[in-house]
């Protein structure tokens, strides 16, 4: 226990120290991580949780960004507000799509709830005169104190800390019990008393906002969104991202994430065919630790 | 007239998304796989066609022969992917049996970018065939008719092989009731390999044979895997008949939809694919899964 | 012991000093798409770029210091393009270029002018980028589809046809195109219209267009303009259209297929039809000039490819750069800009070509004839070949602040 508590404050006082310790380059990459990893973390509410496996999740990320960004830009509302309000717009659709997706299961889910992402997709690609289309949405700008790279890197760090927080208390309350519970046996948990549906609903709204969140600190970090923000492929991504590090632990989306990223970052200084080596890494962690590299330190939970 | 025609073009899209989707659904309903790397297998079967036209470019049935071979290729590369790593996972979670297919799509992209480069390739049509066909007055290339005509052969084939032979009682067994299959003593792991063969096979015929008409080109793979899991899921997943309806339906929709609504174009098959599981959440011809 | 250490330090130091500051490189970042659905425009570009680097270095570099290129790959992805740009700005680069498509220049164009960082974009052809997105740290020595769209309209113009078709791929820069150049042509020419239900946008990387064609020939137009397709969709239209025989009664025209990026699919005599309309401002067969042949020998002799139009408009753009760096006299910003503004520079396949003080946009113009193919490069071309300088059609002073004052 004391180990765990010892890595997790090392982690945040470098974290902490960052902006003063590294580069101003190290920042920008690090925000970019923390907001990948939030958008993982929510993913996973559905899937290590619920056992819901979403192929469509970008599009909530997506939604939250273009309806903060949409906000600043065209209507004049103040940051905070809308950072607020972008991850509203987010649940609302994720309980419009979760609404027909939970219906089904299994590889209909999946493919549903691809389907549906990449309808969002198109919409923000062809409705051009209000998101910009493929040129994207530009010129969205945070407060003025929030512009520089370290000031954004704090309030990043607040926020993806907090949210972090807050998943984790989700996951451990009896809401995220659960899901568990419908993810080991739907008729079980039906039985039990479980109102199958609507607990499924609420954890795709839920996680919908959350990576809504992260999409509206992703828009004002960017200054932008684009329409590739809601493509499965951007989903694809955060999937990997989660599998990689180890669904069954709560700290597996985060170093999945970043695992993700660095190699990302790391292998195109280097060659052009980083999807490869990319693609290499997946699949030795597939075959050689499918519970995640996580569990190369811990013995897989039960639940995350 | 323009009917006529559109639903003459909507039959040739549809016998290319057959063979496509065919090997998909056989995968899924038999091993339980979702494989996202087929459409990789697809792609390199046009790069292989590309290759074909350079190797044996001076016998005039170069593509005949690569229509022979390329799919014997796909077919044993896709039991290698079976032996080497399918086989490991089965017991794994279906989200760990997806990682290794993305993995495939980002490896082979890049191995195809390596051998044959960047810049997208025609592939000539093949040699010796007649004119063309004029249909209500539209003079279609009589590569086309070889197209549907190989689409309902291969059609016809699996139906022979899946409803007519012993294997194809096997395979139907599994796909109905694994457990059962097994304490019956049927060796899964055989048919397993197989149907991956199989499937690769078919992708592979189906990257052959779309070559001509649309090339070879880096990112053809993302786009072929979209299509076919669409026919998959709207026909039924494991259902080779529901692939043949939804491979219709979708040729005809994309067919029909530009002339109606030109502009939403690249929502045509996303919008059906919600359509059909909202209102039948196991697609057109689908089981519901015990 | 400890005596001997410390003066070897100072003496390491006192000659460290002239050494590094004879040798301070200048920095420029250079953002391309090295991988994803643009990298087979990036590469290019990030050769020619290169070529022109080494080129300029053996020359003994700029203000006597080599010239040092800080390379990102932006992975054809808007948001990593605005991560690397801005990371180059934190490295210090006197300024960026890049080869990479409309969207992701877009996103860097912002993120320029908000970093106050000068940013030549080599492969982004959407005239609001110039117009009005643009600013005073954005510049663009290759030309924009306003130029070529207008151009081939006023050549479509001077032809029969009236009936046309489109047809495009379903983005910006096709939308954009097919919109500038029918409304042109409607303009000049009366009686010239898109035949009802002959309007077609098909998604990105689409290469099956049976039912476009199979619609486009029931309707039987004169002229079919499908400028707004581009990569796999360009050559796999010709090779199907031809196959259909549509080219054979059907004049087609395509403002950029005769750029090397578009037409590099076809790869054979046979997916050639003779007729299309199209231009460029790369051409093939070289043009027979001294600047002409000198790239292309260099280019082949350096990577053993044929060159391209981002190699070409790459090593143009960096050699540019150079010479206003010079013109300035030193390796600031401010002063880059100035200098920049207004100096011409000679383009091996484009002649003369000079940057627009108030908008940043080159006066590089465009190459236009018929499709065509090129036995001995074995790669399509185009033949009739003739230039025509992007200033005639380039809004003036007035209209660019009109529209810019407008985007706000």
């Amino acid at each position: 226990m004391s180990g765990r508590v010892l890595a997790l404050a090392g982690v945040l006082a470098v974290l902490g120290v960052l902006p003063v310790a590294a580069p101003q380059v190290v920042v920008v990459h690090a925000t970019d991580i923390l907001i990948f990893v939030l958008f993982a973390l929510s993913l996973n509410l559905l899937v290590g949780y619920a056992g819901m496996l979403s192929l469509g999740h970008a599009a909530f990320f997506s939604i939250g960004g273009y309806g903060a960004g949409l906000l600043v830009k065209h209507l004049g509302v103040a940051m905070p507000l809308a950072l607020a309000a972008g991850p509203l717009l987010a649940a609302l659709a994720a309980l419009v799509i979760g609404f027909f997706c939970v219906r089904l299961s299994h590889a209909y889910f999946i493919m549903l709830s691809l389907a549906f992402g990449q309808l969002v997709f198109t919409v923000i690609w062809k409705w051009q005169g209000v998101t910009g289309g493929d040129d994207g949405l530009t010129g969205v700008m945070p407060l003025a104190a929030l512009a520089p790279s370290s000031a954004y890197y704090y309030f990043v760090l607040a926020v993806v800390l907090a949210c972090t927080a807050a998943l984790y208390r989700i996951g451990h309350s009896p809401f995220g019990r659960a899901l568990l519970a419908i993810k080991d046996n739907p008729r079980r948990a039906a039985f039990v008393g479980i109102h199958v549906r609507r607990v499924q609903l609420a954890a795709f709204v839920v996680a919908g906002a959350f990576a809504g969140v992260a999409g509206a600190l992703q828009v004002f970090f960017h200054r932008g969104m684009f329409p590739g923000s809601a493509h499965w492929l951007n989903s694809a991504d955060a999937f990997v991202a989660v599998t990689l590090g180890g669904v069954s632990y709560f700290a597996g989306p985060i170093v999945g994430a970043a695992l993700f990223k660095l190699v990302s970052l790391a292998v195109p200084l280097f060659t052009a065919y980083w999807p490869f080596f990319l693609g290499i890494v997946i699949l030795l962690v597939a075959l050689f630790r499918p519970e995640g590299l996580l569990s190369l330190v811990r013995r897989p939970a039960a639940r995350p | 007239m323009l009917i006529g025609l559109q639903i003459v073009s909507g039959l040739v899209s549809a016998a290319i998304l057959f063979l496509l989707a065919s090997g998909l659904t056989l995968i899924f309903g038999v091993c339980r796989v979702l494989n996202l790397a087929h459409g990789t297998f697809f792609m390199l079967a046009t790069f292989l066609a590309y290759a074909g036209t350079l190797l044996f470019a001076d016998t005039s049935a170069n593509f005949w022969l690569t229509l022979v071979l390329a799919p014997l290729v796909l077919a044993g590369l896709g039991a290698l992917m079976e032996l080497a790593l399918f086989r490991r996972i089965y017991r794994a979670d279906v989200l760990v049996q997806l990682l290794p297919t993305i993995a495939l799509i980002f490896i082979f992209a890049d191995v195809i970018r390596f051998i044959w480069g960047l810049e997208s390739k025609t592939v000539p049509f093949p040699g010796g065939l007649p004119g063309a066909i004029v249909v209500l007055g539209v003079p279609f290339p009589s590569y086309y008719a070889v197209i549907v005509l190989a689409g309902a052969l291969v059609a016809a084939g699996l139906w022979v092989l899946v409803y007519r032979t012993r294997w194809g009682i096997l395979v139907r067994a599994i796909a109905q009731d694994r457990d059962m299959s097994a304490a019956l003593g049927i060796n899964e792991r055989a048919i397993y390999t197989g149907v991956f063969a199989l499937a690769g096979w078919l992708a592979g015929a189906a990257g052959v044979l779309s070559a001509p008409l649309a090339g070879a080109a880096l990112g053809n793979d993302v786009d072929a895997v979209i299509d076919a899991f669409v026919v998959v899921v709207v026909g039924g997943l494991g259902s080779i008949p529901g692939a043949l309806l939804a491979a219709l339906l979708v040729g005809m929709v994309r067919s029909f939809g530009i002339l109606v609504i030109p502009q939403f174009a690249m929502a045509f098959v996303f919008a059906l694919m919600a359509l059909v599981l909202i209102v039948r959440p196991t697609g057109l011809l689908g089981r519901r899964e015990s | 012991m400890r005596h001997a250490t410390v003066l070897m330090l100072i003496c390491a130091c006192l000659a460290s000093i002239p050494l590094a500051r004879a040798a301070d490189p200048i920095l420029i970042g250079d953002v391309s798409s090295m991988s994803g659905p643009l990298a087979v425009g990036g590469v290019p570009g990030r050769q020619g770029t290169i070529m022109a680097l080494e080129e300029i270095n053996q020359k003994g570099g700029v203000l006597g210091r080599p010239l040092q290129l800080v390379t990102r790959d932006d992975k054809s992805q808007p948001e990593e393009a605005g991560k690397v740009f801005r990371e180059l700005a934190a490295q210090g680069v006197l300024l960026v270029m890049g080869t990479s498509g409309s969207a992701t220049t877009a996103a860097m164009n912002s993120l320029a002018r908000e970093l106050k960082l000068p940013f030549f974009t080599v492969l982004g052809y959407s005239r609001f980028l110039t117009e009005e997105a643009g600013h005073r740290y954005f510049f663009r020595l290759i030309t924009n589809d306003r130029v070529f769209g207008n151009a081939v309209a006023e050549a479509m113009a001077k032809q029969p046809q009236t009936k046309y078709c489109t047809i495009a791929n379903d983005f910006a820069f096709g939308r954009d195109i097919t919109r500038v150049l029918m409304t042109r042509l409607k303009e000049l020419k009366p009686g010239a219209e898109v035949l009802s239900g002959c309007e077609f946008w098909v998604p990105l990387g689409t290469t099956d267009f049976t039912p476009n064609l199979t619609a486009i020939l029931a309707r039987r137009p004169q002229a079919v303009m499908f400028g707004g397709l581009v990569a796999a969709s360009a050559p796999a239209f010709v090779k199907q259209g031809k196959a259909f025989g549509l080219f054979k009664d059907t004049v087609g025209v395509h403002p950029s297929l005769g750029m090397p990026v578009n037409n590099a699919g076809l790869t054979s005599k046979d997916d050639v039809p003779e007729g299309i309309f199209t231009g460029t401002d790369y051409v093939y067969p070289p043009v027979p000039t001294p600047a002409s042949r000198a790239f292309y020998d260099a280019y082949r002799k350096r990577w053993n490819q044929l060159p391209t139009e981002q190699a070409a408009n790459a090593h143009t753009t960096l050699r540019f750069i150079v010479k206003a760096i010079e013109k300035a006299g030193k390796a600031d910003r401010e002063a880059f800009i100035t200098a920049a503004e207004g100096l011409g520079i000679d383009h091996p396949i484009l002649g003369d070509i000079a940057v627009r003080p108030f908008d940043h946009q080159s006066t590089a113009g465009w190459w236009m004839g018929y499709l065509t193919w090129d036995e001995t490069h074995k790669r399509a071309g185009i033949r009739d070949a003739k230039y025509l300088k992007g200033d005639s059609y380039l809004p003036g002073k007035e209209e660019i602040e009109k529209l810019r004052s407008q985007k706000k």
